[in-house]
């Protein structure tokens, strides 16, 4: 079933092109990676969909239906949108950021079932134990899983993320790409942009290759070819198999 | 599972105490200012007055100079700190407040006009103040308008460039600046009496303070008051960066816009009623995000009633310290609650949890 469909979609930073004519489709309860190389427009693809920044040409389907006729509070129901970055300037604790994710649905003042979701979030991501620490005093990796439960606590039906594995140990990669995975599994659609391919390869069932702009290749991790690699990247790799896994080695960058 | 729920409960708890310790807190020290000044009224004196058993005197002094003086600092103080938190929160820049986005310059700027070109400012002999302000309404007006022009530029600048943090703080910081040399030009073809006129203005000074000004602060102060706290998710979410507030669903542009011209608003009416009340709406906030954490929804209904109080009592400091001389309560805030925020800010380090 396909969950997202984006149709000749066109961006644009002021007069410099960053996406153009994309037509993408993504299905449901998958786990979705998005690469490419730097300035491809993946984080810019992902800002679209989730409406942070305004399309202008083309459109974003949501179950058929074009995300422009949802309210932004809305969209924020059916979608939620973990940045790779984020710049805390007040810092609440874990509890309170995950409690900001209810704001959608929040009206004069929460309910109950706001923190009974909560609780669940909490539960499920492990975070009981540093519920009233701060936010900027926690490590990367416990962040990651915090901002992740901000989201969660939105109850999305799509959920986006940028490079969820920058900045973090090789254990904690591992375990925010687990999340994910199991996620996906729960009939989240997962949508990441990536730039670690073996991570990709190991985790995501669908990808999404962008080439400037424009798609370059879709389908699952097969596209991971030591060609296709070596045109979008200028780089020479070689691919071992590993059990289920493809290893994916770098060489040489092409001049 | 329902420890964690629980911890934040009990932080919860401890949020409203500060803020329930808060408003006791006003309502002693209202007590407190009523009682003291020049004229030293006991509260048995004040309490009569309640039971129809006072004198007309004591009735006189509390009605006509104490009380209005001592709602207004307290109106005055709520409108300045909430706007404060709500500009750190907006700029997303803990130096944020009104006066850095150069109001409190533009406010000067109107009431230098005021008194250079209209002739607003005379001298006046009198033992504790030397300058007399001949027409105050009219200062009040210029230096409102004048703020507001202020920070009419910021918005348009905002709304052609887009309403980021850096447009807005960049702007406000030139816009001050030019009001500041207009006031210096307009200082340099005053004569003495003129420029004792402005620099006399911009004391912040709770004394011009009547019922009439009360009235017309309430009737900005309160509403603006909603209006922050009808946001304060709308801020917490700000908080955490323009990206993540548009996908928890907020219009951020329209959020940031909006919240600056009410903040301004308020700030400008107290402002062009008292002066320069420097440092309430910089500090205040960050005093009571220390203590309760920065979480919009107890930081704002707690930094109204702590700014309220902090400057009703500096504005009682202010009247007794070397009393019958009553000192502007400008210089007062200042003296304060630089020590007060540095001591908060050192001891903040050592502690990391409240």
């Amino acid at each position: 079933m396909v969950k997202i469909k984006i149709e000749n979609m066109s961006f644009a930073y002021r007069k410099v092109p960053v996406l153009k004519n994309l037509d993408i489709k993504i299905r449901a309860g998958q786990l979705t990676a998005i690469i490419g190389p730097n300035g491809s427009g993946k984080s810019t693809l992902l800002k679209c969909i989730n409406g942070i920044l305004p399309v202008k040409k083309g459109e974003i389907l949501v179950d058929e239906k074009s995300t422009v006729s949802f309210t932004r509070r809305h969209l924020a129901t059916i979608m939620a949108y973990v940045p790779q970055q984020e710049t805390q300037v007040f810092s609440g604790t874990v509890y309170e950021t995950i409690l900001m994710g209810r704001k959608p649905y929040i009206g004069w003042s929460q309910k109950p079932e706001d923190y009974e979701i909560i609780n669940q979030v909490m539960n499920d991501l492990d975070l009981n134990s540093i519920s009233s620490e701060f936010l900027n005093e926690l490590s990367g990796g416990q962040r990651q899983r915090v901002l992740i439960g901000r989201a969660l606590a939105q109850q999305p039906e799509i959920l986006l993320l940028d490079e969820p594995t920058a900045n973090l140990d090789l254990k904690h990669q591992l375990e925010v790409m687990q999340i994910l995975k199991d996620l996906s599994h729960k009939g989240i659609t997962v949508i990441l942009a990536i730039h670690d391919l073996n991570m990709a390869a190991k985790y995501c069932n669908e990808l999404i290759m962008l080439d400037k702009g424009k798609t370059f290749a879709t389908g699952d991790r097969s596209i991971l070819d030591e060609n296709n690699i070596k045109s979008l990247y200028e780089v020479e790799v070689k691919i071992l198999g590993y059990g289920n896994d493809n290893i994916i080695i770098p060489l040489k960058a092409i001049k | 599972m329902e420890t964690a729920y629980k911890k934040y409960k009990s932080q919860v708890v401890r949020k409203r105490i500060f803020f329930f310790v808060t408003a006791v807190l006003l309502v002693f020290f209202a007590i407190v200012g009523i009682s003291f000044g020049a004229a030293d009224l006991d509260p048995e004196r004040i309490f009569a007055i309640f039971y129809n058993e006072g004198d007309e005197l004591t009735w006189q002094i509390i009605w006509n100079i104490r009380l209005p003086r001592v709602l207004s600092a307290i109106l005055a103080g709520m409108a300045l700190s909430v706007a404060g938190a709500a500009m750190q929160s907006i700029l997303r820049n803990p130096l944020g407040s009104p006066f850095t986005l150069g109001i409190s310059n533009a406010a000067a700027f109107g009431a230098a006009v005021a008194v250079v070109i209209f002739g607003a400012g005379t001298m006046h002999s009198s033992i504790s103040n030397a300058v007399l302000i001949n027409n105050p309404y009219l200062i009040t007006i210029c230096a409102f308008l004048s703020s507001m022009a202020a920070t009419m530029v910021i918005l348009i600048v905002a709304r052609i460039r887009g309403a980021s943090p850096e447009t807005m703080i960049l702007t406000g910081i030139m816009t001050g600046s030019l009001f500041m040399a207009g006031t210096t030009a307009l200082q340099f073809f005053a004569d003495d009496i003129e420029i004792a006129a402005i620099v006399f203005w911009s004391f912040g000074d709770l004394g011009r303070a009547g019922w009439r000004e009360f009235w017309v602060m309430v009737a900005v102060v309160i509403p603006s008051l909603i209006f922050f706290i009808y946001n304060r998710w709308n801020y917490n979410s700000l908080d955490a960066g323009d990206e993540t507030a548009q996908s928890l669903g907020v219009n951020v542009q329209r959020v940031r816009i909006f919240g600056m011209l009410v903040a301004t608003l308020s700030t400008a009416i107290a402002v062009s009623f008292f002066g320069i009340i420097a440092f309430v709406g910089l500090v205040v906030p960050h005093i009571v995000r220390f203590v309760i954490g920065p979480d919009e929804r107890y930081l704002i209904p707690s930094a109204a009633l702590f700014g309220g109080l902090f400057l009703l009592i500096s504005d009682t400091i202010a009247r007794t310290i070397i009393s019958p001389i009553v000192l502007p309560v400008g210089i007062l805030t200042s003296f304060i609650g630089a020590p007060l925020f540095l001591i908060l800010l050192v001891r903040r380090k050592r502690r990391a949890q409240w």
